[in-house]
C-alpha cells in the first residue's frame, strides 16, 4: 500500500535475468530507456539469490526458468518468507502458450506483473511503458497494480470465482475506493450476481459521480436488456440494502446531518439517541436494526461498553459504525475485536460518510453466508450446543466457496469448545497461516496455551495480539494471569490497570486484582476484595494451584510463603476455605520436613472446617506427631500432597513443547508481513486451476543467508565476476 | 502554554479563549480542555452573545460550533472578521463538514476540529496557530506524503494563495481531485505571483471540490505544512502584504 521501490528510478536497483547474453543486453537497454539508472544483469536466478543476500534489489525482471536449479517461483516464495526481501518487486517474462498456467500461483506469492516474452525491444518497451503508467495511475501502489495484471489472467482463464474473492479482499484493504468497488461490480456480474452488481455500481456513483460513464458501460456490457438504467431508478434501499438506522450521538448536529445524508439515499427510518442507556433500552425491545452509527464518547453507557452490550444481546449481524474525533487509525483493530465494523473520523464529509457506510455494509453481506454461518456456529459453541454446531459446520465445510481460513477458524473454536486445546491451538496457528483473522486466532491460541499451562507461549501470542490491537478486556486479563504465573508482577499490574481504565467494575478484573495482590503480598487490598463466595473460590483455587506448582518445582519456601499470604487474605468469614488452605500449608511444611510448623498449621484448622478436612488433618497430625516422637521420617503418600480444589494442570511431554513454540514463532513472524506489502500476497488465493506442478517446483526452497556487504568475496563490479562464473 | 508537570496547578498563560456552543455539555468540555492548556475561558451559547463577549474582552482564540439557533457559526465568523480581519485564530468545531469548508476558509476560518474535542489534536492546533508563519512552516513533517502536485502554471495565476495555504484548480491536473482530505501532498509549483516563482514544500488537503459549484471551478484547497527556504520568506511577505481575510481562497475566477 505504500509506494513501491520502482517509484525512485534513480535509486531502485533493477536486475534483469536471462541465460542469453544478447537478451540480457536488450533488457538492460530497455529498462535504462525507461529512466532507471541502476540496472544489472545476471544469467541465472542462483546468481541473483547470492546477490540478494548482500544488496537490496528493488526490481527483478526474469523468465520463469522452470528447468533451472533455481526457478522464479522459488524466488517469489522466498520473498514472502524472508522479511529482508519483502521490498523486491518481481516481474515475469512469460511464454503465454506454455507457462501461463503458473501465473495465478505466482500472483498468490506476490508477483507484481507479467509480460509476454519478446525478442523485439520496442515491443517489450511498450509493454513495460504500460506498467509504468499503471504504476503512476495507482500512485505506485504495487498491490493495486498487481491486481490489475492478475485480473487479466483470471479473466482469460474464466476463473471468475477467484476474481470475486480477489475483489472482496481488495475492498477490505481499500475501503472507500470507488475503483476497487467498480472492479468488484464487474466480478459480481461475471458470477451471475446481477442485482448485487447493480447495487455495487450504485455505491460507486455515490462515492464518485465521475464514474458515471464507466458504470453505464459496464451495465451495457453485462445486462441482456439494454437497460441503461440511471441510478435514480434503482429500487429504494437497494444501494445499501439498509432500511432502518440507529444514530447515537450527544451532538444533535450529527443527528441533523446524518438524517440528511441518509435521506439522500432513500433511508427514512432513523432513530436518534443522545446517550447509550436510552439507546440500549430501546434496542432491547425491538428487532436487530440494519445499521448502527454511534459516537465513541457517549453519556450513560460508554461507547466500548455499549458495543459489547449490543453484541452480547444477540445483535451479531448489524454493522456498527463508530464516528469520533477521538479515534486513531490503529484503534480500528480494537474496534473490530469488539464488534465494530468501521470507524469514521470527525469531522466527516458526505463522501467519507458514504464510503464508510458502503464498506460496513459490504463487509456484512456474504454471498455464501459464510460470515453469518460462522457467527451462528460460534454462538452455538459458546452455548455448549456442540451437536447443533456440528450440523452447521458440515454446511460450512461442504460449501466450496467457504474459504480455508474460515474453516480452520471454526475448527479451532470447535476444538476449544471440546476442550481439545492442543488441536485447537494447532488449527488456530494454521488459520493464521491462511490469513485467517489473526487477532481472533491469536487470542484463541493464547487461551489454548494458557489452558495448557504454556505461559510463555501464551504471553507471546497475547502480546502479539496486543501489538496489533492494544486493548481488549479478556486478553488483558489473560496477560495479567500469564504474567502472574511467570512472576512478572509489574506486567500483571499494568495489564490490570489498563482494564480498569476501560471497565472499572469488571468482576473478572476484580478477581485478577485480588490474585495479584495476594501474590505481591498486599494482603490488605486482597482481603478487602468485594467478591462473593464464587469469586473467592476462584481466587483460592488459583492461589492453591500456584503454591502447589511452586512446591512441586522445588520452590518450597515460595510455595509456603504463598499459602501464608493466601490465608492472610481470606476474610475470616470464609472459614471453610481458610481451613482447607491451612491443611495444604500443613502438608507443604510436612513435605519440606518442618514437622513442628506442620502441626502448628494443622492445629489452626477451625472447628467449622468440613468434616473431610478435619478427619484428614487429625490423621495427618497423628502421623506427624508419631514421626517427631520416634525420630522417623514422614512418608507422605502422593495423593496427600496435592489436596487441591481444581483438577491438575495438563502436562505435556517435553518435545511437544518445542514443537509448539516453533509453530507459534513461525506464525508470529508471518503476521509481520501484512497484507498489501507484497503485491497480492495474502490477498489472492488461487482456488481455481491445478497447481501441482507449481507446488512441486516450490517444494524445496533454496537456502537464503543474509550477509553483510563486507563479507563479500567478490570484488566490484559484481557484474563481471558473476558473468565469469556463469 | 506552560504546564506544571508535578502538581495539579496549571500556570496560566494570560490568554483567553472564547467558546461558543448551544449545547452546555460541549461548552463546558471545551472550556475545560482549554483551561488545561492555560487559557481562561469565556463562554457563549449563541452567535450574538458570542459577538458581544468578543467585543467586551481581549480574545486570543475563538472556537465555535457551526449549527446553532439564531446566528450560526458562519455568521459569527463573518461578524468577527469584520472587526478583526486576520487574527485572532477562529476555529470551528463540528462533527460534520460539508462542502461549505471552502466557504469557511475563504471567509477567514483557521481550522476545523471534530467534536468531541480530541485533546491531543487540540494541543497541536493551538500550538500551530500560536506560532508565527515563518517558524510554522519551517519544519518538514514526519508523516509521509501520499501524493504530489508537480506543475507549471506560469501563464496564469490560477493558483491562489491565502493566509494559510493555497487553492489549486483541477484544470492543471485532474488527478488532484482524487486526493484524500487530510493527506499530505508534495508541492512543486512553478508560478508567477508577485515575486514568488516557485512554491516548493508540503501541503495538507483541507477540501476537495469535485465539480462546478456556484460558478466556482473544481479544485482543492491545501494548507501549508512546510515550505522550503527559497520560497518561505517570499510567501510570508506576500501574505503579509496582501493582508487578506481568506485563509484558503475558494477559487473565484480572477
Amino acid at each position: 500500500m505504500k509506494h513501491c521501490g520502482l517509484k525512485q528510478k534513480d535509486r531502485c536497483l533493477t536486475i534483469v535475468v536471462d541465460p542469453s547474453s544478447s537478451i540480457r543486453q536488450m533488457l538492460v537497454d530497455m529498462i535504462k530507456d525507461l529512466g532507471y539508472a541502476r540496472v544489472e544483469s545476471m544469467a541465472s536466478l542462483r546468481d541473483v539469490l547470492h546477490y540478494m543476500e548482500i544488496e537490496q534489489v528493488g526490481w527483478l525482471i526474469t523468465p520463469l526458468l522452470i528447468d533451472s536449479d533455481c526457478n522464479a517461483l522459488q524466488i517469489l516464495k522466498l520473498i514472502t518468507k524472508v522479511s529482508r526481501l519483502r521490498h523486491t518487486c518481481v516481474s515475469l517474462l512469460v511464454d503465454m502458450k506454455t507457462e501461463s498456467q503458473y501465473l495465478p500461483f505466482a500472483f498468490e506469492n506476490g508477483l507484481i506483473s507479467f509480460h509476454k516474452k519478446s525478442y523485439v525491444k520496442e515491443v517489450l518497451k511498450e509493454d513495460f511503458d504500460r506498467l509504468c503508467s499503471l504504476m503512476n495511475m495507482y500512485q505506485w501502489d504495487a498491490t493495486l497494480c498487481a491486481a490489475e495484471y492478475l485480473r487479466t489472467i483470471l479473466s482469460e482463464k474464466h476463473y471468475y470465482k477467484s476474481m470475486l474473492a480477489l475483489e472482496e479482499n481488495l475492498l477490505s484493504l481499500y475501503p472507500g475506493s470507488d475503483k476497487v468497488l467498480y472492479h468488484l461490480a464487474e466480478a459480481e456480474f461475471l458470477n451471475d450476481q446481477k442485482d448485487q452488481a447493480v447495487a455495487t455500481l450504485g455505491q460507486v456513483l455515490l462515492l464518485n459521480e465521475r464514474m458515471g460513464p464507466h458504470c453505464k458501460r459496464l451495465r451495457q456490457k453485462y445486462e441482456a436488456e439494454n437497460n441503461a438504467v440511471d441510478p435514480e431508478n434503482l429500487n429504494k434501499n437497494s444501494i445499501l440494502g439498509v432500511k432502518n438506522v440507529v444514530i447515537i450521538d450527544p451532538d444533535t448536529d450529527i443527528h441533523y446531518h446524518g438524517k440528511e445524508l441518509l435521506n439522500a439515499i432513500w433511508i427514512e427510518d432513523i432513530e436518534f439517541f443522545e446517550n447509550g442507556e436510552e439507546a440500549f433500552q430501546w434496542m432491547s425491545t425491538t428487532k436487530e436494526p440494519d445499521l448502527i452509527i454511534m459516537e465513541w464518547r457517549i453519556p450513560a453507557v460508554s461507547g466500548p461498553v455499549l458495543v459489547q452490550k449490543i453484541r452480547q444481546h444477540g445483535f451479531l449481524q448489524v454493522p456498527v459504525i463508530v464516528i469520533s474525533s477521538l479515534l486513531k487509525p490503529e484503534d480500528i483493530h480494537l474496534l473490530r475485536e469488539m464488534g465494530v465494523d468501521a470507524c469514521l473520523d470527525k469531522p466527516f464529509d458526505p463522501r467519507g460518510f458514504y464510503s464508510v457506510l458502503i464498506w460496513a455494509v459490504q463487509q456484512n453481506r456474504c454471498p455464501t453466508e459464510q460470515k453469518s454461518l460462522q457467527l451462528k456456529i460460534r454462538r452455538l459453541l459458546g452455548a455448549g450446543k456442540i451437536s447443533e454446531a456440528e450440523r452447521l459446520m458440515s454446511h460450512l465445510f461442504s460449501d466450496e466457496r467457504s474459504t480455508k481460513a474460515a474453516k480452520l477458524e471454526i475448527e479451532a473454536e470447535y476444538f476449544f469448545a471440546k476442550e481439545d486445546y492442543i488441536q485447537s491451538r494447532n488449527k488456530g496457528i494454521e488459520a493464521i497461516n491462511h490469513s485467517g483473522d489473526s487477532l481472533l486466532m491469536l487470542n484463541l491460541v493464547g487461551k489454548c496455551m494458557l489452558k495448557l499451562k504454556q505461559f510463555d507461549g501464551a504471553l507471546k501470542a497475547f502480546d502479539k495480539a496486543n501489538n496489533i490491537s492494544s486493548l481488549n478486556i479478556e486478553r488483558l486479563l489473560n496477560i495479567a494471569e500469564s504474567s502472574l504465573y511467570l512472576e512478572d508482577i509489574e506486567k500483571s499490574k499494568d495489564a490490570i490497570s489498563q482494564v480498569k481504565n476501560i471497565d472499572p467494575h469488571n468482576s473478572d478484573m476484580t478477581e485478577m486484582e485480588c490474585k495479584m495482590n495476594i501474590e505481591s503480598g498486599d494482603v490488605k487490598s486482597a482481603s478487602s476484595m468485594n467478591g462473593d463466595l464464587e469469586s473467592w473460590k476462584n481466587v483460592i483455587s488459583y492461589m492453591n494451584n500456584r503454591a502447589i506448582s511452586l512446591s512441586r518445582n522445588g520452590r518450597f519456601e515460595d510455595g509456603i510463603d504463598l499459602y501464608k499470604k493466601t490465608i492472610e487474605s481470606i476474610p475470616d468469614r470464609w472459614k471453610l476455605m481458610k481451613s482447607s488452605v491451612y491443611y495444604n500449608l500443613g502438608l507443604a511444611y510436612a513435605r519440606y520436613g518442618e514437622l513442628d510448623s506442620a502441626i502448628k498449621s494443622l492445629k489452626k484448622i477451625d472447628d467449622a472446617a468440613s468434616i473431610d478436612t478435619t478427619k484428614k488433618s487429625l490423621s495427618l497430625m497423628k502421623r506427624i506427631q508419631n514421626c517427631i516422637d520416634h525420630g522417623v521420617k514422614l512418608d507422605l503418600r502422593d495423593e496427600e500432597y496435592y489436596a487441591s480444589m481444581i483438577p491438575w494442570p495438563v502436562r505435556l511431554p517435553a518435545d511437544h513443547v518445542t514443537e509448539d513454540e516453533n509453530a507459534l514463532k513461525e506464525v508470529l513472524s508471518k503476521i509481520d508481513a501484512k497484507r498489501g506489502d507484497i503485491g497480492c500476497y495474502m490477498i489472492f488465493y488461487a482456488i481455481e486451476g491445478n497447481y501441482d506442478d507449481a507446488l512441486k517446483l516450490t517444494e524445496n526452497l533454496p537456502v537464503f543467508k543474509e550477509r553483510s556487504p563486507i563479507e563479500r568475496n567478490e570484488s566490484f563490479p559484481l557484474n563481471d565476476s558473476l558473468k565469469k562464473n556463469s | 502554554m506552560i504546564r506544571d508537570e508535578e502538581g495539579d496547578d496549571y500556570v496560566s498563560t494570560n490568554k483567553t479563549v472564547l467558546v461558543i456552543d448551544d449545547q452546555k455539555s460541549f461548552r463546558e468540555a471545551v472550556a475545560f480542555e482549554f483551561e488545561m492548556l492555560g487559557f481562561s475561558p469565556i463562554v457563549a451559547e449563541n452567535g450574538e452573545d458570542g459577538l458581544e463577549k468578543y467585543k467586551q474582552n481581549k480574545v486570543d482564540i475563538v472556537i465555535s460550533d457551526i449549527r446553532m439557533p439564531g446566528w450560526d457559526g458562519r455568521r459569527l465568523l463573518n461578524e468577527i472578521r469584520k472587526i478583526s480581519k486576520t487574527s485572532p485564530p477562529f476555529v470551528f468545531m463540528t462533527g460534520f463538514a460539508d462542502l461549505k469548508y471552502y466557504e469557511a476558509f475563504h471567509e477567514g476560518a483557521d481550522a476545523f476540529l471534530g467534536k468531541p474535542i480530541n485533546p491531543d489534536i487540540l494541543v497541536k492546533v493551538v500550538e500551530t496557530l500560536s506560532s508565527p508563519l515563518g517558524s510554522r512552516w519551517n519544519h518538514k513533517p514526519e508523516e509521509e506524503s501520499s501524493g504530489e502536485i508537480d506543475l507549471d502554471v506560469k501563464k496564469s495565476s490560477s493558483v491562489q494563495i491565502g493566509r494559510l495555504g493555497l487553492f489549486v484548480p483541477s484544470s492543471v491536473d485532474e488527478k488532484i481531485l482524487d486526493f484524500k482530505i487530510g493527506s499530505l501532498i508534495n508541492l512543486q509549483i512553478v508560478c508567477a505571483l508577485d515575486d514568488i516563482n516557485k512554491i516548493s514544500g508540503v501541503g495538507r488537503v483541507l477540501w476537495v471540490r469535485p465539480g462546478d459549484y456556484e460558478g466556482l471551478e473544481p479544485g482543492i484547497g491545501l494548507q501549508f505544512e512546510y515550505l522550503n527556504d527559497e520560497c518561505l520568506q517570499k510567501i510570508v511577505s506576500y501574505i503579509e502584504k496582501h493582508d487578506a481575510v481568506e485563509t484558503i481562497p475558494k477559487g473565484e475566477k480572477a
